[in-house]
């Protein structure tokens, strides 16, 4: 009894454990808020004061552009501490982060060179760098954001397909030492579990696939459909745990 | 009695034929010494025992503090791979990650809703307010407890 505790109580450590890795990431997935200050509102009252302040106006901007940019800096930035966060002993994954790392690191230079333009501008020229600012956010930032959040997800989902198969196979092994004949009850619901766990497995392979082709949208999508099947499959592991307890002498 | 005095006075004076002692010398010289193999041996047995005699305690304590027995220790029946508990939370871990995902997803979609609505929002209020610029910033501006985002700001700068 003190043993099924102790494995109920490692479990739910593990179901913690994977749950505390992927949690922080998701909690601020937007990355850290800018502080604009009162620039905002300088610049809402130069606008609304009538008086024709170009230049006061024009500085406020650039001082936005600076914050605005520092921001996006941080943001990137950000996502590549949590693309660090990822550990794998797989060629492929680890290929896969240091291409998204090289890309973010090329960002942060694209940044670095924007920032010393900004003292430069003119009016119409700030106006046009905040337009350039808000593409590459759009473009780039979030695309590789993206990219950090689907391959952290993909790691969590593969934990917990890996502890999956653990347990299923750890079942299978109970349930032969019994060797109940092929039309028991729990050997149906055993074939049935295996069905959809397997179907599970291949989506999440197809989810690493398209998520290595950058194509974020198409692996979210199958992500969760393996994870819908995977949590079906312990639907199944649940009916035959409860079957076995009624009709084996566990 | 003299005559059995002079037996035993006769006995002190045998020796052993000088053959006879020569090849009993050679014999107990050339048997080889068995005393430190017995001692090896000693103990060997003695160190395998003492072993044995540890090794038997430590699984005795496993056994006892593990609150197992024997037979589940190294039978093939794993009744925890089917304890409701485990399979519970491990079931729960995988609807939180959907609900993470869910999330994720809702995150990415409404940025892409924001950035394909705002230039109509703009185009409405430029059409309808004199002073757009002044509408978005007002905006930004009453929403004092949400701080605005690099996206709004950027907006707003474009304008």
């Amino acid at each position: 009894m003190i043993a099924l505790k102790r494995t109920h109580s490692r479990s739910a450590v593990l179901a913690v454990l994977v749950l505390a890795a992927s949690l922080p990431f998701h909690a601020s997935a937007q990355g850290p808020l800018c502080d604009f200050g009162t620039k905002i509102t300088e610049l809402k009252a130069l606008q609304s004061s009538g008086t024709n302040e170009v230049v006061a106006e024009l500085n406020v901007r650039k001082d936005l552009l600076k914050i605005s940019i520092g921001c996006l800096k941080k943001e990137t930035k950000y996502s590549d501490s949590e693309l660090q966060k990822i550990e794998s002993d797989r060629e492929d994954i680890k290929a896969f982060a240091e291409w998204i790392h090289r890309q973010i690191q090329e960002n942060v230079s694209y940044y670095n060179y924007k920032e010393t333009q900004i003292d430069s501008l003119g009016l119409k020229g700030a106006k046009d760098f905040a337009k350039e600012l808000a593409n590459r956010k759009e473009q780039v930032n979030t695309v590789l954001d993206n990219l950090v959040v689907s391959l952290t997800d993909w790691m969590s989902n593969e934990n917990l397909f890996k502890t999956g198969e653990k347990r299923f196979a750890d079942i299978k092994k109970t349930l032969s030492a019994f060797n109940l004949p092929h039309d028991h009850e729990i050997l149906l619901l055993e074939k049935e579990a295996m069905g959809i766990f397997n179907e599970g497995k291949v989506k999440h392979q197809e989810t690493w696939k398209d998520l290595s082709n950058r194509e974020v949208e198409a692996s979210r999508a199958e992500a969760k459909e393996s994870l819908e099947l995977l949590a079906e499959a312990y639907e199944v592991f649940l009916k035959i745990s409860e079957v076995s307890k009624k009709t084996l002498p566990l | 009695m003299t005559n059995l005095e002079h037996i035993l006075k006769k006995l002190k004076h045998i020796e052993p034929e000088q053959h006879y002692a020569d090849r009993s010398l050679h014999t107990i010289v050339m048997t080889p010494r068995t005393s430190r193999a017995s001692w090896f041996s000693f103990t060997f047995f003695r160190v395998a025992e003492y072993g044995a005699a540890v090794a038997l305690v430590g699984l005795l304590l496993v056994v006892m503090l593990g609150n197992s027995s024997l037979v589940t220790t190294f039978s093939p029946i794993q009744s925890n791979s089917l304890s409701s508990g485990g399979l519970r939370a491990e079931a729960e871990a995988i609807d939180i990650q959907i609900k993470l995902l869910d999330l994720d997803y809702e995150e990415s979609s409404s940025t892409l809703i924001k950035k394909s609505t705002t230039p109509i929002l703009r185009k409405k209020t430029s059409r309808q307010v004199i002073a757009p610029l002044e509408t978005t910033t007002s905006t930004i501006a009453n929403e004092s407890t949400t701080p605005p985002t690099v996206d709004e700001v950027l907006d707003l700068l474009a304008e």
